[in-house]
């Protein structure tokens, strides 16, 4: 199912199942992650066994999602359970201006003293944009140590199977008709200072979609960027109950196919390496007459290979086509499997390959 | 760690080794202790009783022994490190011994393990030169390597030896020692160290290659002749800059005179050092050019080459001459990636008479483009023009069509006459000069105003070029003056070229422009200071100063297009500028631009609002492309003739077998009072067919058109190769109300939010609702003439007063306006009050959706209140917005889906 250019060059540690929650935080300086409103997005906070002296960041939405203020009051009541309350720092992301989190998040992390070595960062209730500028902050900001990225899977996630059932027996191979999903229209596509790239004088460009259910937000994009070229990767969750999701992705992106140059392929939703490693073939062979860029809609894990390809080739554009807001009503439910990967320290992360290296 | 690391442990047992030498070297009574050894350097004759020499013998430094001792080569070199050295090492007195009769010693340049380097001058001639001091023992045979040397290439790259003299010193005992000098002329220029260390390095992508071509085949020559230089640090390459050319000459070539080391091991350290160079180098580019990686910047050919230059595998300057010169390993790439794209990438279905690649590159748009003389000729004359229009209607088309494309073999203007820079703003080229919020304006304007004359500069050197190396543009005589211009553009220490075996001249000029626009985006990452100011002079001087330069280009005015300049694609702190531009009246260039209605804002960044007709004129394509009588409109039968010659044009490239639209869709459909007929009653043959409706229906919008019409070859199976005939009425009205529903479907996906009752929420459900409840009302009124002799159809909603609308109502219509959904160019003449007042005609292209006819017969005249409650809540307005929908609301349920039940 995974497409070969996935396979290859697969030099990166494996995403592991954490069999000890408690086991892994006790390893950290630091926790950074975000009041978001599933389940899953506070597993590490609840289940996790802090140092007395650990660190913990809390990011807080600030936007027009009813019940947020709520949820942030939750996490900041179970941080202080567990972190000594100066310990305890809110960063703000804030709907009008997200950018300021990264600046806000960079300054407080090279505040912290040099024995803050390790940080965890758990994506789970991170938008994937807060997710690529939180990842930045940390490793522009404690570059020379490695870093532990964290994630919760929940257990039901929208549309659900029934859905898509029904989809398809109304729809067929193309589907036009959205399913209601947590992300509710689109309402601009961001593009962060930060992860603006560099715009060369060819002017065409290869769009590539790590592409979900939330076709809408792909159709946001596309029509924003306009591109030569779309390359869809495609999510594979891995189990065969699950593969469903991978062939309800691809009918919502059928339409795209139909109307513009296209290339698809395959990549895992965990293990992020696939979706890194079948970016850079295609770059490779795209670079010299495109402009690269990548919106990443899909998987929290993708988002993480887009940041990392990103901050191998800073050229490439990265793209978030956010909602005008989120149904907390659709949101996933349930908790499922937690994981963990370690990253290497910035310096050293593309130590075999000279040029990114520099 | 020495278990870990064996080098470390060589080293470790060497200094281990060697301790006692060390001890020796470092004890404040050395020369007394030396003075026991009375060496004669004349007859190598030392005093067999010196305590030394034991040490030295340990050491291999003792040839013979007796009553008096000879010591080794490598014993001599030894001594002559301790005892031949400068009096006072700041000073260069008597440093070059009986030399210096002849050479004025200037300053000690360095002293080494082998040598002491001195600058000089000549005291008869005053010319400089570097004299270097070859240690006794440092050399086995001196003169043998400088013979050696005259063998290389004249050109190489390295400063050889004018002349090999003796000259004889006394050392620190003394006693006379006879020392072999090495003369050099002075090689102007700053060491690599300094030039890597520099700021605002001017860089241009091939530099790293520059360095490698002219360093590595000058180590490559020497190679050839069984040399090597043995000190090749970053302060023995000089960096000569002058004529804005740079040269990188190796200096203090060592060659034989590298005391006790190997000539494999000064070789492997040559190379060694070469490639931390070309590393170097490198990294100093990445870290000056943070939003590109080095692959993007230097190209994949040159990476390629980079990666096997620094590849464990290349042992030899030779292999690195040979991977500079070699192309079959680039080559095979591009017959890879050529196979890679076309397995992986698919072309999207047929689209009948349109082509993909029209959307998104306007190199093909033009290429397809059939322009309407009197629109043409409004919008390519001299002037700074607003081309506007619906959504569709070729307004980038328009723009593009005056563009310098330099791959096309011809254009739709001369490029002599109008040479247009296109930027497509859309790609997000000029998002990242946003204001933001630590800048002051004043700031924002200059920072901005500095980065738009960089991108235009180096755009406008980007299509010259193109254009000369494909052959459109003839080369210019002399790139003096166009340099001369750059250098006094970028910031200091100006431009600097690189050899032109790697890049030409004008390619040169390119490469550093685009690193100069590179450093200015850079730079907004972090404080601004502003080190330069530009404005529409500088660009005028610049676009003068082409003119002069390039023969094709003497009688041209140029003409800076810009795209899709509106909100969100160009910030309006940019707009501003670009307002700036507008504003600098001068004979030289202009500014043309597209955008939505309402996205792009006319006022300069001091404030003053631009005048329509004064500052700019504006060009509404579809306004001119709208019927009527009299100046103001074209003529229906003009317009009809263009839109055939769209799709002639096509049919003819495509090689249809017929050219005349009419031979597809027939040209008898049922009169538009037929079909209002047969609509009003529902009934299943009210058909939109035929070519007067099509063209009607796709409302002065080409892609309309075009959409309309391919949709209806794909129903009816219709291609290049089909024999021409009549697709039946009843598949043109399938394709048509296909591509209505479809675009009016589309609208839903709009990105974006508008307030609407205080809520934010979706602009793109809210224009489909808002079409929905009009289109249906439309369609409410028409069924309403069910039964009349004569119906007449609403099309367009009238105000009938002109109170202003509260801000979400005025904010929706501005919002239906940008999208094209409705036109709000026309003013309806109001015979009650003898006003003006506007007047909204929707977009034909959704009357099929909503099943009414194509033709504006009445208007629904609505006071503030009620076009309000229809812009803000349409779900009311549909059941009560006027007295008939209220009636109808009565008899049966009023939706805002009731078109979708039409028959």
């Amino acid at each position: 199912m995974t497409a070969p250019e996935a396979m290859s060059q697969a030099d990166w540690s494996d995403v592991q199942v954490a069999a000890s929650i408690p086991e892994i935080t006790s390893g950290l300086n630091g926790i950074i992650l975000a009041a978001g409103f599933e389940e899953r997005s506070h597993v590490w906070l609840t289940e996790g066994k802090f140092r007395p002296d650990a660190r913990c960041v809390l990011i807080r939405f600030r936007n027009n999602v009813p019940g947020n203020r709520q949820v942030f009051d939750r996490y900041l009541a179970l941080a202080k359970e567990r972190f000594v309350a100066e310990n305890i720092h809110v960063v703000d992301l804030r709907q009008e201006s997200p950018g300021r989190m990264e600046s806000e998040l960079g300054a407080y992390l090279a505040s912290l003293p040099r024995s803050v070595v390790r940080l965890g960062i758990d994506v789970s209730g991170m938008p994937s944009y807060a997710a690529c500028m939180a990842l930045k902050a940390t490793r522009f900001n404690r570059g020379q140590h490695p870093m532990t990225v964290l994630y919760t899977a929940a257990k039901h996630y929208n549309p659900s199977y029934e859905q898509y059932r029904k989809l398809i027996q109304t729809e067929g191979a193309d589907i036009e008709l959205l399913p209601e999903t947590m992300a509710l229209e689109m309402r601009e596509t961001l593009i962060l200072d930060s992860f603006s790239g560099y715009r060369s004088q060819n002017a065409k460009t290869c769009l590539a979609i790590m592409a979900g259910y939330e076709a809408h937000r792909s159709t946001g994009v596309v029509d924003t960027v306009n591109p030569s070229l779309l390359l869809l990767l495609y999510g594979n969750p891995g189990a065969p109950d699950l593969e469903w999701r991978l062939d309800l992705s691809r009918r919502l992106h059928a339409k795209f196919e139909r109307g513009r140059r296209t290339a698809e392929t395959v990549v895992s939703t965990l293990r992020f390496e696939e979706a890194l490693n079948a970016l850079d073939t295609f770059y490779d062979k795209l670079i010299d007459d495109y402009d690269l860029v990548i919106s990443p809609i899909g998987s929290k894990m993708q988002t993480l290979a887009t940041y990392l390809f990103w901050e191998r080739y800073p050229e490439v554009q990265l793209n978030f086509p956010l909602p005008i807001g989120y149904d907390p009503e659709r949101r996933p439910t349930g908790v499922g499997l937690s994981y963990y990967v370690d990253i290497q320290p910035r310096q050293t992360l593309f130590k075999n390959a000279w040029p990114a290296a520099l | 760690m020495s278990e870990s690391y064996p080098a470390f442990a060589r080293m470790n047992q060497l200094i281990a080794d060697g301790s006692d030498l060390l001890e020796l070297a470092s004890r404040p009574d050395l020369d007394s202790v030396l003075a026991t050894l009375d060496y004669d350097w004349r007859v190598n004759q030392a005093n067999a009783q010196s305590p030394l020499v034991p040490l030295f013998s340990r050491h291999g430094f003792v040839e013979s022994s007796g009553s008096a001792v000879a010591l080794s080569r490598e014993g001599i070199l030894f001594l002559s490190r301790l005892l031949v050295r400068p009096r006072d090492p700041h000073s260069s007195r008597n440093i070059l011994g009986t030399l210096d009769s002849k050479y004025e010693a200037k300053g000690i340049i360095s002293v080494g393990k082998n040598s002491i380097v001195v600058e000089a001058v000549h005291r008869l001639l005053g010319s400089r030169f570097v004299l270097k001091l070859v240690r006794p023992g440092a050399s086995k045979d001196m003169l043998g390597s400088v013979g050696l040397l005259s063998g290389l290439p004249d050109g190489t790259r390295i400063l050889k030896p004018i002349d090999l003299v003796a000259t004889t010193l006394t050392d620190a005992l003394g006693k006379d020692v006879e020392v072999q000098c090495l003369v050099f002329p002075f090689a102007e220029g700053i060491t690599f160290r300094e030039f890597l260390s520099r700021e605002n390095r001017h860089l241009n992508s091939q530099v790293a290659i520059a360095f490698a071509r002219q360093v590595g085949s000058a180590l490559a020559a020497l190679e050839a002749v069984g040399g090597y230089h043995g000190d090749l640090h970053e302060g023995n390459i000089i960096v000569d800059e002058r004529d804005a050319r740079l040269r990188f000459t190796i200096i203090d070539i060592s060659f034989d005179a590298m005391g006790s080391a190997s000539s494999e091991i000064c070789r492997n350290n040559d190379l060694s050092n070469f490639k931390q160079h070309v590393w170097r180098l490198l990294a100093a580019q990445r870290a000056a050019v943070p939003r590109s990686s080095l692959r993007k910047y230097i190209g994949t050919q040159n990476y390629r080459r980079i990666e096997r230059i620094l590849s464990p595998e290349t042992t030899s300057f030779r292999q690195i001459c040979e991977i500079l010169e070699d192309d079959r390993d680039y080559e095979a790439y591009l017959e890879e990636k050529k196979r890679f794209l076309g397995e992986r990438f698919h072309d999207p279905v047929s689209f009948r008479l349109q082509r993909y690649e029209e959307m998104t590159d306007p190199e093909m748009a033009v290429r397809l483009f059939v322009p309407l003389e009197q629109l043409m000729d409004k919008i390519q004359g001299f002037a700074n023009v607003y081309v506007s229009g619906n959504r569709g209607s070729g307004k980038s088309t328009y723009l593009a069509s005056l563009g310098f494309f330099p791959a096309a073999t011809s254009g739709t203007v001369d490029f002599r006459e109008i040479f247009g820079i296109y930027f497509p703003c859309r790609q997000g080229e000029f998002r990242p000069l946003a204001k933001r919020e630590e800048w002051s304006d004043e700031t924002s304007r200059a920072v901005v105003t500095n980065a738009m004359a960089t991108k235009i500069v180096r755009r406008t050197l980007e299509v010259i070029s193109a254009g000369v190396a494909s052959g459109r543009l003839r080369p210019a005589a002399s790139l003096d003056a166009l340099r001369a211009f750059l250098d006094n553009l970028v910031p200091r220490p100006g431009l600097v070229s690189v050899d032109l075996a790697v890049q030409s001249e004008l390619d040169n000029l390119v490469a550093s422009m685009v690193r100069v626009e590179m450093d200015e985006i850079a730079k907004l990452e972090r404080p601004i200071s502003i080190t330069a100011r530009h404005d529409a002079l500088t660009l005028v001087r610049f676009f003068e100063t082409v003119r002069q330069t390039f023969p094709d280009l003497t009688r041209t005015r140029f003409q800076i297009l810009f795209d899709d300049a509106g909100s969100p694609y160009v910030p309006t702190n940019v707009q501003a500028v670009i307002n700036d531009l507008m504003l600098s009246s001068n004979p030289v260039f202009c500014v043309k631009l597209s955008a939505e209605k309402l996205t792009f804002r006319f006022m300069s960044s001091d404030g003053k609002a631009l005048e329509e007709g004064q500052d700019y004129l504006e060009r509404d394509i579809s306004q001119i492309l709208f019927i009527g009588s009299g100046a103001g409109g074209l003529k229906r039968e003009e317009l009809e003739r263009y839109f055939r010659r769209i799709v002639q044009q096509r049919l003819e490239a495509f090689n249809y077998a017929a050219t005349d639209i009419v031979e597809y869709l027939g040209d008898e459909q049922i009169s538009h009072e037929k079909l209002l007929q047969l609509l009003s009653m529902r009934t299943k043959n009210a058909y939109y067919a035929g070519w007067t409706t099509v063209w009607n229906i796709a409302d002065r919008t080409p892609r309309n058109l075009l959409e309309l019409v391919s949709e209806i070859f794909a129903v009816a199976g219709i291609d290049k190769d089909t024999e021409p005939k009549v697709v039946s009425p009843r598949d043109q009205d399938r394709a048509i109300r296909t591509i209505s529903e479809k675009r009016l479907e589309s609208l839903s996906q709009i990105p974006g939010a508008v307030t609407i009752l205080g809520h934010e929420v979706s602009l793109g459900r809210r224009l489909f609702i808002t079409t929905s409840a009009i289109g249906s009302a439309f369609g409410m009124y028409l069924r309403a003439e069910r039964g009349r002799k004569r119906r007449r159809q609403q099309l367009a909603i009238e105000r009938n007063d002109l109170e202003e609308l509260q801000r979400e109502a005025e904010t929706m219509l501005e919002k239906l306006i940008t999208f094209g959904i409705l036109d709000g160019n026309k003013l309806q003449w109001a015979r009650d009050d003898n006003v003006k007042k506007p007047l909204y005609v929707l977009n034909r292209i959704y009357c099929p959706a909503f099943g009414i006819g194509y033709q504006r017969d009445e208007h629904l005249k609505l006071s503030r209140g009620k076009l309000e409650q229809l812009l803000v809540t349409p779900e009311r307005f549909i059941r009560d917005g006027t007295r008939l929908l209220r009636e109808a609301a009565a008899t049966h349920t009023a939706d805002l889906f009731h078109y979708k039940d039409q028959r």
